[in-house]
């Protein structure tokens, strides 16, 4: 009986996330647009998550680098440490790094926001008060996670690189020209274009599943509590799950 | 109001840099697939390309010039490969380069490498014109010529155990203590045998010397393909080792007939069996041999689960599969 | 029914809304003159929320009519529902203050929403956010976000953005809930100061009989998803019928 509830429960969420996603559609692209508060959460979302996002890369990049460093010197390959370690960053390090940050920092941030906002009335208040509350609260969010995620993913490229480039030179000593050399030699348009892509649906899912948790937060504090855990949760999982569909559709593709 | 106009500022700041991030990745790797130079076409007709395909390089002199546009078979005996390259080189590249297919390292990406045969001045290439081409030093080829001297060397060396194995066990021995003349010709195939297994030893170490920078990466791997010296150099070490075990056959012909006189009583064994020292020398020797040998088959081993070796071996491995059902089909007709 | 030829500002007929099994609202009638404070008296859960958010359109009844000022709510289309939704103000049981604006910024969001299209004078902005503020007496406050403010002063901060589009009609969600006495009675003299001031007419949903008793020209029992009873406070006080007498005991 357990299981049959939970998988209704299960489906039942499934059809209101996706009913969620089509309402999204449908007024995202209708006016009124709300630019002026797309812009604050770009800023919000985008600029306040660098720093963490920043951080986490060059940890990132600097620790591949120095883990990878002893099994190639094994193979006497130590000159293919900036190519291996830049494409293992660029491929999927990065872009997987800053969406579970994302998920971390604004799909709980999201998820507690729009939780409140419903449990103390502001969301009616704001239909009150002449404004679409989906389009001012909603579109402008998961608008902003998918196009600040892809800026986050390049800003973490950036800085994950640089940090390998720092733990190259720990041990070995390879010169900033030859580095980025190595670097961009290793790397190809059919390894940066789909982890880029892939940072767009990313940052979509963080949105849509902070702003769907929030927006049908249950009545008091413990509700918002669970809006923004299982904003994370959920969120962190679907990245995972379209990781793989992402891979498989780039090696469907022929772009490995 | 203030409040909002620097953080607009800071977010345009952050999504500027990140589109500059963008742009500067893709021009860079663009660059680097010859997407924004100015580019002109040749081409050239290869009878084997082993494996090259399109997006790989194309060296001048040892410089990257080039990527491989096309690969196409125009005959059953030739493959047309196009090849865009960077137009400053253009001057330096003449109608009488030569084109040839090489290895990226030893076990690395294909690639073109033009060279320049002769020093003297020749008519620059035309945009779509033709290289001539010429054969490469076949890294598969080399590797199954050492492959065949191992195992030769392996039935040198047990042709030798074994007839040692009879010489000790040989009670008829006894019996031809007295020959002296069987003696010398003994002591001196011996000597040829030591000869043969230092030399044996020196190419194994020079062999393991080698297999070693490989592995450390040196370069060497590179090396051996495109430095014509090396080349040769391990052409004649090979060389070297065939003759050697062709001495080594001959020294073993040598026993066997040696022994066979023994067994049938020709005497001379005697100071053979009387000089200890002898008797010491031979032990070694073949100890010698013996390890030589295991070392030997070792670092063949070794190169086998090596990675860089690992698709060699497959690819020969198949190659042995594909032939025996060849000769299986051929066998059935 | 004392005046029966006043102006009918509200008319609910017929409204119904279940959820499940539970009939909340079951065929309820309801008329609102022009100039009354009429409460709405029931006990938690007894649909009085759901009856005020019916009206304002936050939710749908299943069944019956809402008219004001002669439109159908239930009917309009959504300009025409945030046009009406203009002379309409709405204070919320939980203030509903947003908390990542001050309190300008707060009092100046209905008005930025619903003047949009128009041309908007920032000094006639800055003037309505004063004015709203002196209503309440708290223009020190303007600069402040919403959690530095206690309980009493949100609450009023609330009434003053209720108040920023001088609506004809406001509802209250349980305005003194949450707050002590005293200043539940500042609020409640409050709410009787604008009324006077703005003509207003006003529903006042609640549960608190000091604010039945200070601010009610008339009184509506909600019981058991229907109109109970009516009538002024002290009327319904003398009454004998046992569920009325439940709540003033």
């Amino acid at each position: 009986m357990a299981i049959t509830n939970n998988l209704k429960r299960f489906f039942e969420e499934t059809g209101d996330i996706s009913r969620f996603v089509t309402r999204f559609f449908k007024e995202g692209f209708k006016p009124r647009y709300e630019f002026g508060e797309l812009i604050r959460q770009s800023f919000f979302i985008g600029y306040k998550s660098l720093p963490l996002v920043g951080i986490t890369a060059f940890i990132m990049g600097l620790v591949l680098t120095i883990q990878s460093r002893p099994t190639l010197v094994e193979f006497g390959a130590e000159s293919w440490l900036p190519g291996m370690v830049s494409l293992s960053l660029v491929r999927e390090i990065s872009p997987m790094i800053t969406a579970l940050i994302a998920a971390g920092k604004i799909g709980s941030s999201i998820g507690a926001e729009l939780g409140s906002m419903k449990v103390t009335e502001q969301i009616d208040a704001m239909e009150v008060s002449g404004t679409n509350p989906f389009k001012f609260l909603v579109v402008t969010r998961v608008m902003a996670t998918t196009f600040m995620l892809p800026i986050l993913s390049l800003w973490a490229n950036a800085i994950g690189l640089y940090g390998s480039y720092l733990g190259v030179n720990i041990k070995g000593s390879v010169s900033w020209h030859l580095y980025w050399n190595q670097v961009f030699e290793a790397l190809s348009y059919s390894d940066f274009i789909p982890s880029l892509t892939k940072t767009f649906f990313f940052g979509f899912t963080i949105g849509i599943i902070g702003c769907y948790k929030g927006y049908n937060s249950k009545k008091g504090t413990e509700g918002v509590g669970n809006s923004a855990n299982s904003a994370v949760v959920v969120s962190s999982l679907l990245i995972f799950i379209l990781d793989l569909i992402a891979v498989q559709i780039t090696d469907l593709l022929g772009l490995t | 109001m203030k409040r909002t106009t620097s953080s607009n500022v800071q977010l345009g700041l952050f999504v500027t840099i990140g589109l500059i991030f963008l742009l500067a990745s893709l021009y860079l790797i663009g660059n680097n697939q010859n997407l924004f130079d100015s580019t002109f076409e040749v081409h050239a007709t290869f009878y084997n390309v082993s494996g090259l395909t399109k997006g790989n390089n194309v060296r001048f002199s040892g410089i990257d010039v080039g990527t491989i546009k096309q690969v196409e078979i125009i005959s059953d005996t030739s493959v047309n490969v196009t090849m865009v390259i960077q137009d400053e080189v253009r001057p330096f590249i003449k109608k009488t380069s030569v084109a040839s297919v090489g290895t990226d390292g030893l076990m690395g990406n294909k690639l073109i490498n033009i060279t320049n045969l002769s020093t003297t001045m020749g008519e620059t290439i035309e945009p779509g014109g033709m290289l001539v081409t010429s054969k490469a030093i076949e890294t598969d080829n080399m590797l199954r010529t050492l492959d065949q001297t191992n195992k030769n060397l392996y039935d040198i060396t047990s042709d030798i155990k074994r007839i040692t194995q009879k010489v000790n066990n040989n009670n008829s021995l006894w019996s031809i203590l007295m020959d002296t003349t069987v003696a010398d010709n003994l002591k001196q195939s011996i000597s040829s045998v030591r000869q043969t297994t230092r030399n044996t030893a020196n190419f194994t170490n020079e062999l393991n010397r080698l297999l070693n920078d490989l592995k450390a990466g040196k370069g060497a791997a590179g090396a051996i393909l495109l430095d014509s010296i090396s080349s040769v150099k391990l052409r004649s070490s090979i060389q070297q080792l065939q003759e050697a075990s062709n001495k080594a056959l001959k020294v073993t012909n040598d026993i066997k007939l040696l022994t066979e006189k023994m067994k049938k009583g020709e005497g001379g064994a005697g100071v053979l069996m009387s000089d200890s020292i002898f008797a010491k020398d031979l032990k070694k020797t073949m100890h010698n041999i013996t390890e030589g040998s295991a070392r030997f088959d070792e670092n063949m081993e070794a190169m086998k689960h090596n990675f860089l070796f690992k698709g060699y071996f497959k690819d020969q491995e198949k190659e042995l599969k594909k032939q025996k059902q060849d000769s299986l089909k051929k066998a059935r007709k | 029914m004392a005046d029966q030829n006043k102006e009918i500002v509200l008319a609910i007929r017929d409204l119904c809304k279940s959820f499940g099994d539970n009939h909340v609202l079951n065929h309820f009638d309801l008329d609102l003159y022009k100039g009354e404070n009429l409460v709405v008296l029931g006990k938690s859960g007894s649909g009085k929320s759901v009856l005020i958010k019916c009206i304002i359109g936050l939710m749908k009844p299943d069944q019956g009519s809402i008219t004001i000022f002669g439109q159908d709510v239930l009917s309009l289309e959504h300009e025409e529902l945030d046009r009406l939704r203009m002379k309409i103000g709405f204070l919320f049981q939980s203030n509903a203050l947003y908390d990542s604006m001050t309190v300008k910024e707060n009092l100046e969001f209905p008005l930025r929403r619903h003047w949009m299209k128009k041309e908007m004078n920032p000094a006639k902005v800055n003037e309505l956010v004063m004015e709203a503020l002196e209503n309440v007496g708290l223009e020190h406050t303007i600069d402040m976000m919403p959690v530095e403010l206690s309980g009493g002063m949100r609450k009023r901060i609330a009434l003053a953005r209720t108040l920023i589009l001088k609506p004809e009609i406001i509802l209250y969600d349980e305005p003194t809930t949450g707050l002590d006495p005293i200043t539940a009675k500042e609020i409640i003299q409050l709410m009787i100061d604008i009324q006077h001031k703005y003509q207003t007419s006003s529903i006042i949903i609640s549960h608190d009989l000091q604010c039945v008793s200070m601010a009610s020209d008339r009184v509506v029992m909600l019981i058991d998803g229907i109109c109970y009873a009516s009538g002024n406070y002290k009327e319904l006080r003398t009454r004998e019928d046992q569920k009325v007498k439940l709540f003033f005991d």
